[in-house]
């Protein structure tokens, strides 16, 4: 049970990154190898900002909103000239934002494990059947649920959300209407970004802030986009939760194999849907 | 109220349009017609501003907009309804007839009124239509952007005859209206019905224009450039 629920909360910290990284390659077609950084940017981000405010749940809201402005600073600036050239030079430019975040956080913070303590409200925990379980990973539980329902529904009944779907689907078409997509663009590539530090801060208080942080999660974010569906919220979710359980049981009972339980997920996956849960065959 | 005036088109190395040159009057309805490959999507694509001419002018309303975005241009009136249709699969029916709309008189009441099939299947998935429901969608989306001049690549493409049929009195409809259009067609009954003007492109080039009724005589030309008996 509590293995279960340990599961759970990892596949929505999993979600919160990969339902960026997913809408943005659906959009941009960009496979952005930076959104692991995004994720430790946002934990030493809000880790600064619990520190120096004492507050957890301003960091909540600072940290993600910083990052969103690097990630948007980052598509106008450095990703946006390259989209004529095609994927290939977008995604080496990622990649070698993975090296920038990472020696600037080690030199802004050092190498150390970091971490604070969650907030109060959420400290302690509840009797759950024989065993206790952590209230601050009920909170991710239910923050995961509630930001993918707030996401499904910005999706599905707004505008700017139809929009996105549009241009997942064909962006240049929805330019061709009239749309100017270069502006949704960024404004995707920023939200993935501050969704993936959103999961950052949320995970300080469990797995604390260490530089690698950011690449460990980024192979784990891409199996579950890659297990989802290309460019699919619904894909990202049950690739998430899938995950998160594969690889909280694996360490469980196979602790020296749980990486290879994790591939052997993606490639059953693969083996009975090649294009993932919820993907599309490519045009 | 657009000219495109010998523009070359590239794609990567391969020279696609080789000055091609063709007008569109105010309320005018022109045809270009040619055989696969002969660029005309490529030009319809240049409008558009999908891609940009390395060489040649495009004049919209007297400004020129080669090299300008897509939306910059869609947004001066440029209506586009394109090869394939394109609709967005992920999006209801309803959600594609509005996407791109912009105030003027076109309203989607008027659009259900026009293709009453769109409104009873507002909520299903665009894709779900019949190749002649999603052509009417695909023209209804472009409509409800309150074009000026409304391209249309091969839209009788794929349609059984009947729907062939309905799609001419569609554009007739348009064209009393007074909008102007430029019609891609390789059904040369339906161009020859709703064109003011035609033109023929072969290889990149306009190599003939003139009327509906001096094209439908001229055997030449039908023979050379159009593979017509
Ligand atoms: N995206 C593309 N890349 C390279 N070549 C293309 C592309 N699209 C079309 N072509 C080539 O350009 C020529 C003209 O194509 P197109 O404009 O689609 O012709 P049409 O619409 O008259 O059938 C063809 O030879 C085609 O193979
Ligand atoms: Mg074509």
């Amino acid at each position: 049970m509590a293995q279960a629920l340990n599961g759970l909360e990892y596949g929505m910290l999993l979600f919160l990154l990969s339902v960026g990284l997913t809408l943005i390659f659906g959009m941009l077609g960009v496979v952005n190898l930076a959104h692991g950084s995004f994720y430790a940017l946002g934990a030493y981000a809000g880790i600064a900002v619990a520190v120096f405010t004492g507050s957890f749940w301003l960091a909540l809201c600072v940290a993600p909103l910083v990052v969103a402005g690097v990630g948007a600073a980052i598509e106008r600036s450095c990703l946006r000239p390259l989209y004529a050239r095609g994927p290939n030079a977008q995604v080496l430019l990622t990649f070698g934002f993975i090296y920038v975040f990472d020696d600037l956080l080690r030199w802004l913070w050092g190498s150390h494990v970091r971490s604070v303590a969650p907030p109060a409200a959420l400290a302690g925990v509840v009797a759950l059947g024989p065993g206790r379980f952590p209230v601050y990973r009920i909170f991710v539980i239910l923050f995961g649920l509630a930001v993918a329902l707030l996401l499904w529904l910005a999706l599905e009944r707004t505008r700017l959300g139809a929009i996105v779907r549009a241009g997942v689907w064909d962006a240049e078409m929805a330019a061709g209407l009239g749309v100017n997509v270069a502006r949704v663009f960024t404004a995707v590539f920023a939200a993935g970004a501050g969704l993936a530090a959103l999961a950052g801060v949320v995970a300080v208080p469990i797995q604390a802030a260490y530089p690698g942080m950011g690449v460990e999660i980024l192979v784990r974010t891409l199996i579950v986009v890659v297990i989802g569906g290309l460019g699919s919220l619904e894909g990202s979710l049950a690739g998430s939760l899938i995950l998160g359980q594969a690889e909280t049981f694996g360490k469980a009972w196979l602790p020296d194999s749980s990486m290879f339980i994790i591939y052997g997920v993606m490639a059953a996956v693969l083996l009975l849907r090649p294009t993932g849960l919820f993907g599309r065959a490519l045009r | 109220m657009l000219e495109v005036d010998a523009i070359h088109t590239f794609y990567g190395e391969s020279h696609v349009l080789d000055g091609a040159s063709l007008e569109v009057s105010r309320g005018q309805v022109v045809a270009l017609l040619g055989r696969n490959g002969a660029g005309k999507t490529t030009l319809v694509r240049s409008i558009i501003g999908f891609e940009r001419p390395r060489r040649g002018r495009i004049a919209w309303e007297g400004a020129a907009i080669q090299g300008q975005p897509p939306y910059a241009i869609a947004r001066r009136g440029v209506g586009l309804v394109p090869q394939g249709r394109r609709l967005f699969a992920p999006l209801s029916v309803a959600e594609n007839l509005v996407f791109g709309a912009r105030p003027g008189p076109w309203t989607a009441d008027r659009v259900y009124a026009l293709f009453p099939r769109l409104r009873e299947r507002a909520e299903q998935g665009a894709t779900t239509l019949s190749g002649g429901e999603q052509q009417m969608l695909a023209i209804g989306r472009a409509l409800l952007t309150n074009p000026r001049l409304l391209l249309l690549d091969e839209p009788s493409e794929g349609l059984a005859p009947l729907i062939v049929r309905e799609l001419g009195r569609v554009l007739a409809a348009l064209k009393g209206e007074g909008l102007a259009m430029l019609v891609v067609e390789q059904n040369l009954p339906l161009a020859l019905r709703v064109a003011d003007r035609v033109n023929v492109l072969s290889r990149g080039r306009v190599v003939y224009h003139g009327s509906p009724g001096e094209l439908a005589t001229d055997e030449d030309v039908k023979r050379r450039y159009l593979g017509i008996q």
